[in-house]
């Protein structure tokens, strides 16, 4: 077994490293943001198809200024259907609640700040799919509760016979 | 919200409160461990735990990452079917309540969950059981280090790696010196701040975004989200009943409780925990269907709890989620170290490679198994693999094959070791093949119908009676 007294020490120890750690540079990291000239962001997407209609938008670098994601529903975006702001100096943001469709994003074109144009679509499971499982798992469940049930009932009766 | 950086608290606040936790849950430990004379004491707390302790036990540990941080994110992914559903794994615990009655009269002497698998089941499906408990322990370990990470910084912006050692640091400490009694008094203690904290969220979120406005957001532009016939969400539900089921039902962390427990504490306690729990997920998912209306889009599904709380209630609002979340994590975190060094120090050291240990050498072997699950879980984390929900699903294909094996193993002398050893390696197989083809929300389904289906079978055509007294296996007398 460890000794109490070392094992407190280098718990201590660790924990003073851990304060002392340098802070993730998002702290820093918007401040010098319209310093920036005309930088071209990659955008990605985790998926061309989602199934679930939520998804990942990634660019390839962190924002060094605020930033604002555009949807529409064609690649010319002659109309734009949604904004989303983007969260600090992460480099992802997850998109979630699409209904079936096709689906275009990019970066809001404003000083300093452009980007490529991704396609998603989306296709949700069909209902037939989704009812089979949901039964199937109905009934699994429903057999196990009367097992475990009737069997748990007919224990005790035995034990108290 | 931080002006410059955008994050609720600055780096430095947030490493404070880690470090001021930190040292209050280890001195806490340490003041509790002082009990602790022989293995049986630091393993299962003396077999003493009363009412009152074993029903928030048994809540607190159940309110954990998924509670917390993967109930919002299913919701963020799934909308009300996410929250409802995940709701339902309330039901896990309800039902091990007569199953942990059953345990206590069958192996008042038992240990583990291993230790059942052993004797009613024979090696075979030992092996399988204990490569599965593995899987299934380290699954959630890492996902517990990882949420310490993603909560930190999605509320301070401090680097995954700091808030992810800290807590793995924290927990395997005030466990290591305290065992199960330091597991469960700290359990009570984070269970009455989970209660009251995510309370207080849920008031001051609906207080000042009305549910009119979120309603209203939702329908505009996401609405799948409120769409009862969402099918992936509706794959989902009974998916993760089974996956809940199956994560309590062969976990050493609930069997071990059960066997803690004072008298025919267990029953009532499990009860009661289940329905404590029950409407945890339903709040701290609600939270999370706020966010398209704060225009929070999160960089992963998992860090939308924490960063909605923060948006809305500030910086104290962001204090409060941390002492919460982080509360959810240590209360988890501690009882599945314990219970898994409890199983490599039983099942797989003493009952397989040292039989003649003395209590001391076990004692010992236990601290070190705390330690070592500590540094593993530390090097699993560090790549930060997938999303919370993905990887817990993950071990859904692993833990539901073992439902139907244990459930009939407690209550049916005919099923057989071949069959459950079986049914829970197919069934696993099965699981891993849903989640690899179809998603994540069907692996513990499939993995529970297969599992089923070959323990049905089992039982068809077994003529077998096991002797229920083989399970009380006396403790030969050591020094």
């Amino acid at each position: 077994m460890p000794k109490l007294d070392g094992l407190s020490i280098h718990i201590a120890l660790l924990l003073l490293i851990t304060l002392l750690a340098r802070p993730a540079a998002a702290q820093q990291a918007s401040t010098a943001a319209e310093t920036q000239q005309n930088i071209d962001y990659q955008l990605t997407l985790s998926t061309e198809r989602s199934r679930e209609g939520y998804f990942v938008v990634a660019i390839d670098q962190a924002p060094q200024t605020k930033m604002v994601l555009q949807q529409s529903a064609s690649a010319d975006f002659s109309s734009v259907t949604a904004e989303f702001d983007w969260f600090g100096d992460f480099t992802e943001m997850t998109l979630t609640g699409f209904s079936d469709g096709e689906y275009y994003f990019r970066l809001k074109s404003v000083a300093g700040v452009s980007s490529n144009v991704v396609q998603l679509r989306v296709e949700h499971y069909s209902q037939w799919q989704a009812y089979s499982l949901f039964f199937i798992g109905f009934l699994l469940f429903s057999v196990l509760v009367v097992t475990l049930i009737t069997l748990h009932v007919r224990t005790r009766r035995q034990e108290v016979a | 919200m931080n002006e410059v950086s955008g994050f609720a608290l600055s780096s430095s606040l947030g490493l404070t409160l880690v470090v001021l936790f930190g040292i209050a849950w280890i001195a806490f430990g340490w003041y509790l461990g002082r009990a602790n004379k022989t293995h049986e004491d630091f393993a299962l707390a003396g077999r003493n735990v009363g009412f009152a302790l074993a029903a928030a036990t048994a809540m607190a540990t159940w309110v954990t990452s998924n509670t917390t941080l993967v109930a919002p994110q299913l919701t963020y992914q799934f909308g009300v079917w996410g929250m409802v559903g995940y709701s339902f794994a309330a039901l896990g615990l309800i039902l091990f309540a007569p199953l942990a009655a059953r345990i206590k009269r069958l192996m008042p002497n038992g240990y583990t969950s291993g230790d059942f698998i052993r004797l009613r089941y024979g090696r075979a499906a030992w092996w399988v059981f204990i490569i599965i408990s593995v899987v299934y322990a380290f699954g959630w370990l890492v996902s517990l280090g990882m949420a310490g990470g993603i909560l930190l910084e999605a509320l301070s912006g401090l680097d995954y790696h700091i808030g992810m050692s800290a807590i793995l640091l924290i927990c395997v400490g005030y466990t290591l010196f305290g065992g199960l009694r330091a597991v469960i008094a700290t359990d009570f203690i984070q269970a009455l701040i989970i209660i009251v904290g995510v309370v207080l969220i849920a008031w001051f979120l609906i207080d000042t975004v009305s549910l009119e406005s979120i309603h209203q957001e939702v329908k505009s532009n996401h609405p799948q989200l409120l769409d009862l016939l969402f099918p992936a969400a509706i794959m989902f539900l009974f998916n993760n009943i089974f996956f809940g089921l199956g994560e309590i039902f062969h976990s050493n962390v609930w069997w071990s409780r059960a066997l803690a427990f004072k008298g025919k504490v267990a029953f009532k306690a499990y009860l009661l925990g289940g329905l404590l729990w029950l409407p945890i997920p339903i709040v701290t998912g609600f939270i999370a269907l706020a966010a398209p209306q704060l225009g929070i889009f999160p960089p992963s599904a998992d860090m939308v709890g924490p960063m909605v709380a923060a948006e809305v209630l500030g910086k104290i609002g962001a204090v409060v989620v941390f002492i919460v979340v982080f509360s959810a994590l240590a209360s988890s975190l501690d009882s599945l170290l314990a219970a898994t060094s409890d199983l490599v120090t039983r099942d797989i050291y003493h009952k397989y490679l040292k039989p003649q240990a003395s209590d001391q050498h076990l004692l010992r072997f236990n601290r070190y198994s705390i330690l070592g699950l500590g540094i593993v879980t530390w090097l699993f984390c560090l790549p930060q693999i997938a999303t919370l929900g993905a990887l817990l699903n993950f071990a859904g294909a692993f833990v539901a094959s073992t439902i139907f094996p244990v459930v009939l193993g407690l209550y049916q002398r005919k099923l057989t070791g071949t069959y459950a050893a079986a049914a829970m390696a197919l069934g696993t197989l099965s699981g891993l093949v849903g989640y690899f083809t179809i998603g994540f929300y069907v692996a513990a389904l499939l993995s529970c119908i297969v599992s089923a289906a070959l323990c049905g079978f089992g039982l068809l055509t077994s003529q077998a009676r096991f002797d229920w007294q083989q399970l009380n296996e006396k403790e030969e007398p050591t020094s």
